[in-house]
C-alpha cells in the first residue's frame, strides 16, 4: 500500500537542495514518488511502508544535512514559529557579520575603482593585503563554511549544486589573491571578490527566508485562528475542556465574542458569525438552528450551542490548511524544466570555465594567472541561484495570497491551467443562480382538479425527489395543505417526475417538460404559447399531469446569486468566452443567459451529459475551466481543463476541481483566474532574468566580447576607438567596458542582485488586491466623502 | 554515471586538448638561442601620468627585464595583456618585470590600477593641469597613462 503524505523540511538554503533530496529519495526502494518545494521547505512523498519506513527516509535525509520533521514530532503552530524565528535571526547575524568584517573592503575598493581616487595600498605602513587576508579568511572557512558543508554532501551523491559553484568560484578567489600577493606582487587581489560575493549570497538567503516566512504566514495566519479550548455540556453541565478532548456528537457552547472551536450544526440560539478567517466573506453571516458553523469563525453577539460534526484534522480550517501546504509543496510543470535546466548548469559552467582557461592560455598564449583570472568570473558570474528561485518564489506567494481571499488553488498546474484558460463554462443552477427557485407562476390548463388540490398532489410527488426545483413546489403547496408522501415514486433524469399519490384513491401525478411530454405521447401543443411566453421571462416551466391530464403550468424562476452580473462582466473585459451549461430549455436559459450577460447557452443538458459538453468544448479549440457547485458537476469539473469548485464550504466541493473557492461568491472566479495569471507571468518574469542574467554575463566574464572590441591583445578595435572619439565622456565610459572583462566581485555582485531581485518581484504579488474589493474600497471612500 | 567523472573527463579533454593545440602550433618557439637580454628602466613621472620612456622597442624572443620606478606618492600598476603582465607598482616604489617578448607586434603597456587625474584636488596642481613634462598644461590621468610596447618580428640571435 502506498502511503501518501507531507513533511516539512528544514535545512534547505537552495533550489539545488530540493534536486538533490529528490534524487536522493528517489533511489531509496520503496520510495515511489519523492517532491520537494524549495519555496514551501516541504516534501510530499508517496512510499510503500512494507519496504521502507519513515524513520528510515528521516535518516537518510539527515545524512544529506537536512531534517525531516515528522509526524510524531510535528509541532505546534508556535514552536513552528519560534523556531522559524531563530532560522531568521541566525541568517540575519551571519549576513551582520559577515558585512560587518566584508565591508572596509569593499568600501576600499569600491572608493578606488568608481572615484578614481589616487590611493596608498597601505595602512600605518601595513600592506592592506596583509589586512584583507586577516579580514577574508574567517568570512571564507567559518561565516560560508555552510557552503563547504552542503558542497560536500552534493558531491557526495554526484549531484552539483549551487554551493558547488559558490565554493568553486570564492575559494579559487581567495586562493589566488593569497597566493598572487604573497609571491607574484600582483596589481589586484580579490580579497573583496570572496568577501563581497558570500555576503552577498547570505544577503539574499536573508531576503529569501523573509520571503518565504511571508509567503506562508496565511497558513500561519490560520493555524492561529484556533480557539484552544471549548465549552462543552456534560452531564447536564458546562465544562471547559482542551481542544484536543472535543469529541464529534459534543454539545459545544459559545458565548458572544468567542470562537466556533470546531465545524458543527446550531442546536440552539441565533446569532451572526464573522466567517472571514475561514472563507474570505467580510460581512458577519446570520445563522440559527440546522445552519452549519465552522471552526475558528467568531460569534459575535448571542449565546450558540452547536453539534460538533468534524473535530480536529477533519475540519475545513484544517483541511484548507492542508491543501495549501500540499498546494504550496506541490511543482508546476515549468518547475521540472526550470530544475532540468540548473542541474545541467552546474557541470555546463565547471566545463566553460575550464574551456575559457584553456583559450587564453593555450590558443591565445597568455600566462596562467591571466586565464586563472577569467575561469574564476566566469565560476562567480554564473550562479544559478536567481534560475532556482524564478518559479518557487513566485507560485508560493500566489498560492498564499489566494488563500487568503478564500482561493484555494490546489498546487502550480491548477495555476498554470488557470493562466491558459479560453472558455469558462458555468453551471446554471447553485452556481450562477441561488439554487432555491420559487413558483412564480401556477397557471391552470385544465379543470379535473381544483388549484388548491393540484398544488397539494404536486408538492406531495415532488416529496420524492431531491432537485433543487422540488423543494419550489413543496413549499408552495404546504401553503394548500398537507402534503404527503407518495407511494411510488420515479424520477426521470433531465426530464420530470412520476409518482402515485394516495388522497382518496391512488391518483398518478406527472410533473416534467415538453421533451417528457412527448415521450409520454401527451399533446402539450396547445398551451405551447403560455409556455413560452413564461419561459421567454426565464422561468423555469413544467407541465403538471394528474391522471394522465393536463392541468397546470408550474413555472419557477431562481434568483440569480448576488455579483454574477460583475463576475460575467469582468470576465468577459479579460477576453474570456463564457458559455452556460443548463438543464433548462434553451428559451428559459436564453433568457437567464441575456439577463446575467452571458452569449453562448448549451441548453436542455442532461446532467450526465455536462462532461460530453465541455468535451465537446474542447474538441472546438477551447481550454475550459468548468464552474459548478461540485456535487453533481464533479464528472463535468474532472473533465475540464481547470475545475473550479465554488460551495459554501462542502466536503464534495472539497474534494472536486483544482481551485475551491471557500466562499460562495462568482467574482472569486475573477479573482481567481486573475492572481493566477498574475503568477505565472511573474514566474515567466524571473525565469526571463535569472536567465537572461547568466546568458549574458557569462561570455562577458570569460572575456569573449574583446573578440569584437580588440583587434590583439590590448589593442582597441577602431571602432570602438572611433565610438570613443565621437561621444565625449560617455565614449570613455563605453571604451572603457569594452575593453576590460567583467572582473569577479563585480561579477559577485551583479548575481546577488539577481536574486534579490528575483525575490522582491514575487513578493510584488502580495500587493495584489481584487478588482472587486479595490472597486468597494473606492465606493466606502466616496460614500466617506459624500457624507463629509 | 557520476556527473563528476563525466566532468572530469572532459576537463581532462579539454586541457590535453589545448596543449596538443599549443605544441603543435607553437613552431616559431623562443628558445634562449634566438634571444637576448635587454633591459629597460621605466619611469612612472612624478604627477605626469605618463611612462617615460613612452616607447620601448625589443626584438621578438627577447628576455626583457623590466625597471619600474614609480616617482609618485601613490599607487599604480603596469600591465601589458599581451604578455599578461599586470603588476602593482607601490608608491614610491620600484618593481622589476622578467618577461619574453614572446609575440610580435605594438602593444599598449599601461597602468593598471586606478590613478585619479591631474583634477583631482588633493594632488593641488595649478587649475587641475600638468605642471611638468611634454603634457604640460594639459588635463591628464589614469587612461593617458600609457606607453607603446613594440616588438619587432625579426630575432635578435646571438653573437649578432
Amino acid at each position: 500500500m502506498a502511503t501518501k503524505i507531507v513533511l516539512k523540511i528544514k535545512g534547505m538554503h537552495c533550489a539545488s537542495c530540493a534536486i538533490l533530496i529528490d534524487k536522493l529519495l528517489a533511489k531509496q526502494p520503496g520510495v515511489t514518488a519523492s517532491s520537494t518545494s524549495y519555496g514551501a521547505q516541504k516534501v510530499a512523498l508517496e512510499f510503500d511502508e512494507s519496504k521502507i519506513t519513515l524513520e528510515k527516509i528521516d535518516t537518510f535525509v539527515n545524512k544529506l544535512g537536512y531534517d525531516v520533521i515528522r509526524p510524531d514530532e510535528a509541532t505546534s503552530a508556535e514552536d513552528e514559529e519560534k523556531a522559524d524565528e531563530r532560522e531568521l535571526q541566525l541568517a540575519k547575524r551571519r549576513v551582520i557579520a559577515s558585512f560587518a568584517i566584508a565591508s572596509p573592503i569593499i568600501a576600499y575598493y569600491m572608493g578606488v575603482h568608481m572615484f578614481n581616487l589616487p590611493h596608498v595600498h597601505q595602512l600605518w605602513g601595513v600592506d592592506l593585503n596583509y589586512i584583507y587576508w586577516v579580514l577574508s579568511t574567517p568570512i571564507q572557512f567559518v561565516i560560508a563554511w555552510s557552503f563547504y558543508r552542503n558542497a560536500y554532501s552534493a558531491i557526495r551523491i554526484g549531484a552539483a549544486n549551487m554551493d558547488v559553484l559558490v565554493v568553486l568560484g570564492t575559494t579559487a578567489a581567495y586562493l589566488y589573491s593569497m597566493i598572487g600577493f604573497l609571491f607574484f606582487n600582483i596589481d589586484h587581489p580579490f580579497w573583496e571578490s570572496s568577501a563581497a560575493l558570500i555576503s552577498f549570497i547570505l544577503l539574499g538567503r536573508y531576503v529569501e527566508v523573509v520571503a518565504k516566512g511571508k509567503a506562508s504566514s496565511a497558513i500561519k495566519e490560520l493555524l492561529k485562528l484556533e480557539a484552544k479550548e471549548a465549552h462543552v455540556e456534560r452531564d447536564g453541565k458546562e465544562v471547559t475542556i482542551l481542544l484536543e478532548q472535543l469529541k464529534e456528537g459534543d454539545i459545544v457552547i459559545v458565548k458572544p465574542g468567542e470562537k466556533i472551536p470546531v465545524d458543527g450544526v446550531i442546536t440552539d440560539g441565533t446569532s451572526h458569525l464573522d466567517e472571514k478567517v475561514v472563507t474570505g466573506e467580510s460581512y458577519p453571516v446570520k445563522k440559527t438552528v440546522g445552519e452549519k458553523v465552522i471552526g475558528a469563525t467568531v460569534n459575535l453577539e448571542g449565546r450558540l450551542k452547536f453539534k460538533a460534526e468534524k473535530v480536529g484534522k477533519d475540519t475545513l480550517l484544517n483541511q484548507i490548511i492542508r491543501m495549501v501546504e500540499e498546494a504550496q509543496a506541490t511543482r508546476a510543470p515549468v518547475q521540472d524544466l526550470v530544475d532540468k535546466v540548473s542541474e545541467y548548469f552546474v557541470p555546463t559552467v565547471v566545463v566553460l570555465s575550464v574551456l575559457t582557461f584553456v583559450a587564453w592560455v593555450f590558443i591565445a598564449d597568455l600566462p596562467v594567472r591571466a586565464g586563472m583570472l577569467r575561469m574564476i568570473a566566469v565560476l562567480v558570474i554564473s550562479c544559478p541561484c536567481a534560475m532556482g528561485l524564478a518559479t518557487p518564489t513566485a507560485l508560493v506567494v500566489g498560492i498564499g495570497q489566494a488563500a487568503r481571499y478564500g482561493i484555494i488553488l490546489k498546487g502550480g498546474s491548477a495555476l498554470e491551467k488557470a493562466y491558459k484558460i479560453t472558455a469558462i463554462a458555468f453551471d446554471k443552477t447553485g452556481t450562477l443562480t441561488v439554487g432555491k427557485p420559487s413558483v412564480t407562476d401556477f397557471v391552470m390548463i385544465g379543470n379535473s382538479v381544483s388549484e388548491s388540490d393540484a398544488a397539494i398532489l404536486a408538492a406531495s410527488a415532488e416529496m420524492g425527489s431531491e432537485h433543487p426545483l422540488a423543494r419550489a413546489v413543496i413549499e408552495r403547496g404546504k401553503t394548500f395543505g398537507d402534503v404527503i408522501d407518495p407511494t411510488t415514486f420515479e424520477a426521470v433524469a433531465g426530464m420530470g417526475i412520476k409518482a402515485i399519490i394516495k388522497k382518496g384513491t391512488d391518483r398518478e401525478v406527472i410533473i416534467g417538460n415538453t421533451l417528457y411530454m412527448k415521450s409520454l405521447g401527451i399533446n402539450v401543443s396547445s398551451h405551447i404559447a403560455k409556455l413560452e411566453e413564461l419561459q421567454a421571462q426565464a422561468k423555469t416551466t413544467v407541465f403538471l399531469l394528474v391522471d394522465g391530464k393536463p392541468v397546470a403550468l408550474i413555472a419557477m424562476a431562481d434568483a440569480l446569486k448576488p455579483f454574477a452580473k460583475e463576475a460575467i462582466a469582468a470576465l468577459k473585459a479579460m477576453g474570456k468566452e463564457i458559455i452556460m451549461i443548463t438543464g433548462d430549455n434553451p428559451k428559459t436559459a436564453a433568457a437567464i443567459a441575456k439577463e446575467v450577460g452571458i452569449d453562448r447557452v448549451l441548453a436542455e443538458v442532461l446532467p450526465q451529459d455536462k462532461a460530453a459538453m465541455v468535451k465537446k468544448l474542447q474538441a472546438e479549440g477551447k481550454k475550459v475551466a468548468m464552474i459548478g457547485d461540485g456535487i453533481n458537476d464533479s464528472p463535468a469539473l474532472a473533465q475540464a481543463d481547470l475545475g473550479v469548485a465554488i460551495g459554501s464550504g462542502t466536503d464534495v466541493a472539497i474534494e472536486t476541481g483544482e481551485v475551491v473557492l471557500v466562499k460562495d461568491d462568482l467574482r472569486d472566479v475573477v479573482t481567481a483566474i486573475q492572481l493566477s495569471s498574475k503568477t505565472i507571468k511573474k514566474v515567466w518574469q524571473n525565469l526571463f532574468w535569472a536567465f537572461f542574467y547568466n546568458v549574458a554575463a557569462i561570455p562577458i566574464a570569460a572575456g569573449a566580447h574583446l573578440l569584437f572590441t580588440q583587434t590583439s591583445f590590448g589593442i582597441p578595435s577602431p571602432w570602438v576607438v572611433s565610438v570613443q572619439h565621437k561621444f565625449g565622456s560617455v565614449g570613455q565610459i563605453f571604451f572603457n567596458i569594452s575593453q576590460a572583462t567583467l572582473r569577479p566581485e563585480i561579477a559577485g555582485f551583479a548575481m546577488a542582485f539577481s536574486s534579490v531581485s528575483v525575490v522582491v518581484n514575487s513578493l510584488l504579488l502580495r500587493r495584489y488586491v481584487p478588482p472587486m474589493e479595490k472597486l468597494a474600497a473606492q465606493q466606502d471612500a466616496e460614500a466617506a466623502s459624500n457624507k463629509k | 554515471m557520476n556527473t563528476y567523472i563525466i566532468i572530469g573527463i572532459v576537463v581532462t579533454a579539454l586541457v590535453g586538448g589545448g596543449f596538443a593545440y599549443k605544441t603543435m602550433t607553437d613552431t616559431d618557439n623562443c628558445t634562449d638561442a634566438n634571444g637576448k637580454d635587454v633591459s629597460f628602466t621605466v619611469t612612472a613621472k612624478k604627477l605626469e601620468w605618463r611612462f617615460e620612456p613612452e616607447t620601448i622597442a625589443v626584438s621578438k624572443c627577447d628576455r626583457v627585464k623590466m625597471t619600474v620606478v614609480n616617482e609618485d606618492n601613490f599607487d599604480h600598476g603596469v600591465a601589458i595583456d599581451a604578455f599578461g603582465i599586470s603588476q602593482r607598482l607601490p608608491a614610491l616604489g620600484t618593481i622589476e618585470i622578467p618577461f619574453v617578448a614572446s609575440k610580435s607586434g605594438e602593444f599598449p603597456f599601461y597602468c593598471s590600477v586606478s590613478c585619479s587625474t591631474s583634477e583631482n584636488s588633493s594632488l593641488g596642481l595649478k587649475n587641475g593641469k600638468v605642471e611638468e613634462g611634454p603634457y604640460a598644461g594639459t588635463v591628464r590621468g589614469h587612461f593617458d597613462h600609457i606607453g607603446k610596447f613594440v616588438v619587432s618580428a625579426t630575432k635578435s640571435l646571438l653573437g649578432m
